[in-house]
């Protein structure tokens, strides 16, 4: 996860150490990442001899771009390519326990990554995402039976302050094997707004429909 | 006009192959294995002293989906167009090859009139400029390993509606060989988008393959 540094921690920060280390690890010239930074080469040289600091945005863009660990492999973790998304996303064992959820999960609904991981679907949310969940394990979709999945719900939960909130979403969800071989409901989605949602049910003929693989 | 001046289509197969050995995990002889060539071949490609043939350059791309999916690429961009969230794949020419439901979605076009045209005949602003950025890293000869991005997406066309973006970027190593870039993101607020571009201290940031 990309996290913004505190303060504290910023005036703290050895900088020709973290630009040295991170231009060396990637085999760059100076010329290089001065042009990731869009910076001069020459300044890059000031900075990693300790003549001058980088300034307050460029210090928040150096340790962005060097602490990207997501991003930093083509093969980064699946989960993590999941935890990592913008959009709403999670990964869901077969017995409904929410193993992670994306960083737009987060933002869109306002609950915490601790109080998603490691619970039940049914201690999170209500109405609409069980009623998905029961239908996916009858489909077979934990048995590996149906790829990919297409639904539109509202999403129903509770607001960390306690206070009921809801929201439409269209998702998407297929499964991959976990380390356990053990299969995980991937699901992804988008906020939609209400007529979208009753759209998307008129033409799924219900809450949802397997997307047909040609 | 998009900056398309540098010739992209050569792959730079040092930074390619070091990086796929290297994030799997494998020793230069273990990669030779897989790809039943000598060590010391491997050691040459890394070196810049020779690139791989066509046949092994297509077993690496082979391996590098196998390693990173449990689908076919077909099944992939299939599911790709079906996707809700804003999910799209451009070409090294800036041509937008698939489009996702939920991309079109904000786009307010169907995906059909999204496919095949340049991102800065769709778009003005931060989406060419992301485009520009990434094309000029290298990010289509295998040079960058992902990148993050807020963008505001501003349409082309006589009303410039837009939206609020954040995306995650990442190269797709295709047959041919050639690699794509795919876009996978959400549509945020503008306070959001604002919080994301406060945090990577500007519009994007690039991360170099290894």
């Amino acid at each position: 996860m990309v996290r913004a540094p505190r303060k504290s921690e910023i005036a703290d920060i050895d900088w020709p150490g973290v630009l040295k280390k991170y231009r060396f690890s990637k085999n760059m010239k100076q010329a290089s990442l001065a042009e990731d930074l869009n910076v001069t080469q020459a300044m890059i040289s000031r900075w990693e001899s300790g003549a001058i600091a980088p300034g307050r945005e460029m210090q928040k863009r150096i340790l962005a771009m060097v602490e990207m660990e997501t991003l930093s492999t083509p093969m980064v973790g699946w989960r993590q390519f999941v935890t990592d998304q913008p959009a709403i996303a999670a990964v869901i064992d077969p017995d409904g326990r929410i193993e992670t959820v994306s960083v737009g999960m987060i933002r869109e609904t306002g609950i915490a990554r601790g109080d998603f991981e490691g619970q039940r679907i049914d201690e999170v949310f209500s109405g609409d995402l069980l009623k998905l969940f029961s239908w996916l394990s009858k489909t077979g979709f934990f048995d590996e039976r149906v790829e990919t999945v297409e639904s539109a719900e509202r999403y129903c939960f509770h607001r960390p302050d306690g206070a009921e909130d809801s929201f439409c979403v269209h998702n998407m969800h297929w499964w991959r094997r976990g380390e356990d071989r053990r299969p995980r409901w991937i699901l992804t989605g988008a906020r939609v707004d209400e007529a979208e949602l009753d759209a998307l049910r008129e033409e799924f003929g219900g809450q949802t429909r397997v997307v047909p693989v040609d | 006009m998009m900056d398309t001046r540098f010739n992209t289509s050569d792959i730079y197969w040092p930074a390619v192959v070091r990086h796929y050995r290297v994030s799997a995990g494998l020793n230069q002889t273990e990669l030779a294995d897989r790809l039943a060539v000598t060590q010391t071949m491997v050691s040459r490609w890394e070196a810049g002293g020779a690139a791989p043939s066509r046949r092994v350059q297509d077993l690496l791309f082979d391996l590098f989906w196998a390693d990173s999916a449990t689908i076919s690429r077909d099944v992939w961009l299939q599911r790709i167009a079906h996707n809700p969230c804003m999910v799209f794949v451009v070409d090294q020419d800036g041509v937008v090859e698939t489009a996702s439901r939920g991309f079109a979605r904000l786009v307010g076009k169907p995906a059909a009139d999204i496919c095949g045209r340049r991102l800065d005949d769709l778009f003005q602003g931060d989406a060419v400029n992301l485009f520009e950025r990434l094309h000029n890293a290298g990010f289509f000869q295998g040079r960058i390993a992902g990148a993050e991005s807020a963008e505001r997406y501003v349409l082309r066309d006589d009303k410039a509606d837009s939206f609020f973006a954040h995306g995650l970027h990442r190269p797709v190593f295709m047959p041919g060989p050639r690699i794509l870039w795919l876009a996978s993101g959400s549509e945020v607020t503008e306070q959001n988008y604002q919080d994301v571009r406060d945090r990577l201290g500007g519009p994007n940031v690039l991360r170099k393959a290894i």
